[in-house]
């Protein structure tokens, strides 16, 4: 009787242990598809987030628009499931005057990446998305931006080219439409401009 | 023994355990009963309301005419030579009955001059055996829209002017007080707390509908025929408007204009057209929306290989002229220094038109839902129906796209509850619930759905198997802009299609 009932407990325990540990599903972030599933982790499997990582500078004289790209791993999408991600912090200065900066929320470890400024891991393969001069097996990082600021919400598109020799970045920055309602405060429009940026690497 | 003992022991802890777990879990409703009233509204014939005996004893006496409860055009022309108007042929006679057996009769009348946008009713209570009546001008700002649901009125009430018709020297607003109901919901799906003012979305979709009703006083003024008391009416329900007064006259309330289920003319009111093939084709008409010089300058953007990278919209509009007549007004809407641009939603705004940059995706966007549920909700009531959001994109084939097609797509609103209630759930999810501020969720909930369009050809699909469930219809322009096709998925051969429905045949 007593060894049934060392049994029993001990079936009991593995149940209950296995109720409460699962084993991760890892799945590769390039087959994510929108609708992840729950507890999951989009993995970066084949590390194609890492070329895109580092700091890049766009400088007109009149524009100085830094962008520092790194790479969250394990990253939780509000407890629902996990991703390796993209993300950055940006600087932004005109004439002098510096008119945004966000670098220092590189340093804050958010449970979540989703909440720093900009973040993303979609990768374009090829001519997509208006890319029609690049090369089929191309990598193109796809990230949103939002400007806490003007609370305009974007995408931004990251292609990795060459210029003069030096490794750089073209960034074509879209802000959304937005919308105005009857009687209410124009809304504040983002201090940086959207269009394309090719920035070198620092 | 001992063993029993502990078995025992382990079961009171089981049982206790699952006791705690579900006191904790189980959520108890509470609902204040309180004055919760199921409310009755009826309508019937001039004719079936003479039938009865409470509504013919009433009426005659206001009259000083003798009538037949048989000869009901006897009795619609009776108070003419009295009061200076008639019963209108043909308008339901509205009946409101409380619970206390006090019943409300609302007629539609009309008298020989007709006034623009002005309507009155004659209104009847019966309470305690006693007949009391009085005549409710209502003033709109324009048009009142006809409701399908309710067979009712959404209108917008600017001015109303009481009459009280004093009969035997009782009145209707007693000591310039009046009973109202007020019409309230414990619908909470739509995001509203519990037991709030009904709105259209409880009216159209909810059970949960009830009557408080309540004595209402106020100011009046010392015109002893006409009487205003603050802006009340009563005898009937009555809905708040948006100063926070209430009106009535047998109506429900809206968050923004009110649903009267009161008989308006129909010179006044208006039917809603209601097929969206009409609307587009209005919007594109010449002679009407002629929004066509417009998406093709969307278009042309695109096909710019500077201006292909920003987004450009188009904002549409709708005004009176003073003959009541309509014309439409399109703003282009561009702004280089920022590159960003925002659309109006607005009273007289029938909706609008963006593009997405080459580099965005071709097809709507979670951002463009929010956009034409502001513009639906904000639209008047005469303008809804026609409320369309345009977006023009690069074909999401990229040979296509580098050749420069590109296609336009136009959205409607089949369902403004099933969008909200989708828009909601999709805030309210596990993986968004966690964003604190609104815009910043809409902009992580873009990325979900750029992820779900991807790399992906065929970007129309995708759109109709995730989103075609959230109250909207997708079409597509024809390259001339003369025609639209409506696209839903159907099954061919086990696998799920495209399919196009011209909307002219």
């Amino acid at each position: 009787m007593k060894k049934i009932n060392i049994i029993l407990v001990f079936l009991l325990s593995l149940s209950c242990y296995s109720q409460t540990i699962s084993i991760e599903q890892i799945i590769d972030i390039e087959d994510s598809g929108g609708q992840e599933i729950q507890g999951a982790y989009y993995k970066d499997v084949n590390n194609l987030l890492d070329p895109f990582i580092g700091t890049y500078i766009f400088n007109n004289g009149d524009k100085y628009f830094k962008i520092v790209l790194e790479k969250r791993i394990h990253s939780s999408l509000n407890g629902f499931c996990y991703s390796d991600t993209m993300i950055a912090e940006y600087q932004y200065i005109v004439n002098g005057i510096e008119k945004t900066n966000t670098l220092n929320k590189l340093t804050i470890n958010y449970s979540d990446a989703r909440f720093h400024t900009i973040d993303g891991d979609l990768l374009y393969t090829g001519k997509v998305n208006g890319c029609y001069d690049c090369d089929v097996t191309e990598k193109r990082l796809r990230m949103g931006i939002f400007d806490n600021y003007s609370k305009a919400g974007g995408d931004i598109i990251i292609r990795r080219i060459i210029v003069g020799g030096q490794p750089a970045i073209e960034l074509n920055l879209n802000w959304n439409t937005r919308i105005h309602r009857e009687g209410t405060p124009l809304p504040l429009q983002p201090e940086l401009k959207g269009g394309d940026y090719i920035m070198i690497k620092e | 023994m001992k063993h029993f003992i502990k078995k025992f022991t382990l079961l009171s802890y089981f049982c206790l355990a699952t006791f705690l777990y579900y006191s904790c879990t189980q959520e108890k409703e509470y609902i204040n009963e309180k004055n919760r009233i199921n409310f009755d509204l009826k309508e019937k014939s001039l004719k079936e309301a003479l039938d009865m005996p409470i509504f013919s004893n009433a009426y005659s006496k206001l009259t000083k005419k003798k009538f037949s409860s048989s000869a009901s055009e006897t009795a619609r022309t009776a108070l003419e030579d009295q009061f200076g108007f008639t019963i209108v042929p043909d308008v339901p006679v509205k009946i409101i009955s409380k619970p206390d057996g006090t019943v409300f009769f609302t007629l539609l009348i009309e008298r020989e001059v007709k006034e623009e946008l002005k309507f009155e009713n004659l209104m009847i209570r019966v309470k305690n055996g006693e007949t009391t009546a009085a005549i409710i001008k209502y003033l709109m700002n324009e048009k009142a829209v006809k409701i399908e649901e309710h067979n009712s009125y959404k209108m917008t009430i600017n001015e109303k002017e009481f009459t009280d018709l004093n009969i035997d020297g009782r009145t209707f607003f007693v000591g310039n007080c009046v009973d109202t109901a007020t019409l309230y919901c414990n619908d909470t799906s739509d995001g509203s707390p519990p037991n709030h003012h009904a709105s259209s979305f409880c009216i159209t979709h909810s059970n949960n509908l009830f009557v408080v009703w309540s004595t209402t006083c106020g100011g009046g003024n010392s015109d002893p025929g006409n009487i205003s008391i603050g802006n009340t009416s009563g005898g009937g329900l009555n809905p708040p408007t948006g100063s926070g007064n209430t009106n009535g006259g047998g109506g429900f309330p809206d968050d923004a204009v009110n649903i009267i289920s009161l008989p308006c003319h129909t010179g006044n009111c208006m039917e809603v057209n209601d097929d969206p093939c009409d609307d587009l084709a209005n919007h594109v008409d010449p002679a009407k929306g002629n929004i066509k010089p417009s998406i093709d300058w969307l278009k042309d953007n695109l096909n710019n290989s500077f201006l292909n990278k920003f987004e450009f919209g188009v904002n549409f509009m709708k005004f009176q002229n003073p003959d009541e007549t309509y014309y439409y007004t399109n703003e282009l809407v561009s702004d280089l220094n920022h590159g960003s641009v925002q659309l109006n939603s607005s009273s007289k705004g029938v909706g609008g038109g963006h593009n997405h940059p080459i580099t965005g995706d071709s097809m709507f966007s979670f951002g463009d839902f929010e956009l034409i549920l502001d513009m639906f909700e904000t639209a008047w009531v005469s303008r809804k129906s026609e409320v369309v959001l345009i977006l023009v994109c690069r074909d999401p084939n990229p040979v296509l796209a580098a050749l420069g097609v590109v296609n336009t797509y136009a959205l409607k609103v089949n369902d403004i509850v099933k969008l909200k209630a989708a828009i909601l759930s999709k805030k309210n999810s596990d993986k968004f619930i966690g964003f604190t501020d609104e815009k910043e969720k809409d902009r992580a909930i873009n990325d979900e759905m750029a992820k779900i369009y991807g790399t992906s050809v065929n970007k129309e699909k995708l759109f109709l198997q995730y989103f075609g469930n959230y109250g909207l219809d997708l079409y597509k322009a024809n390259d001339a802009l003369t025609n639209w096709n409506k696209l839903d998925l159907e099954t061919n051969s086990g696998s799920l299609i495209v399919k196009q429905t011209p909307c002219i045949n």
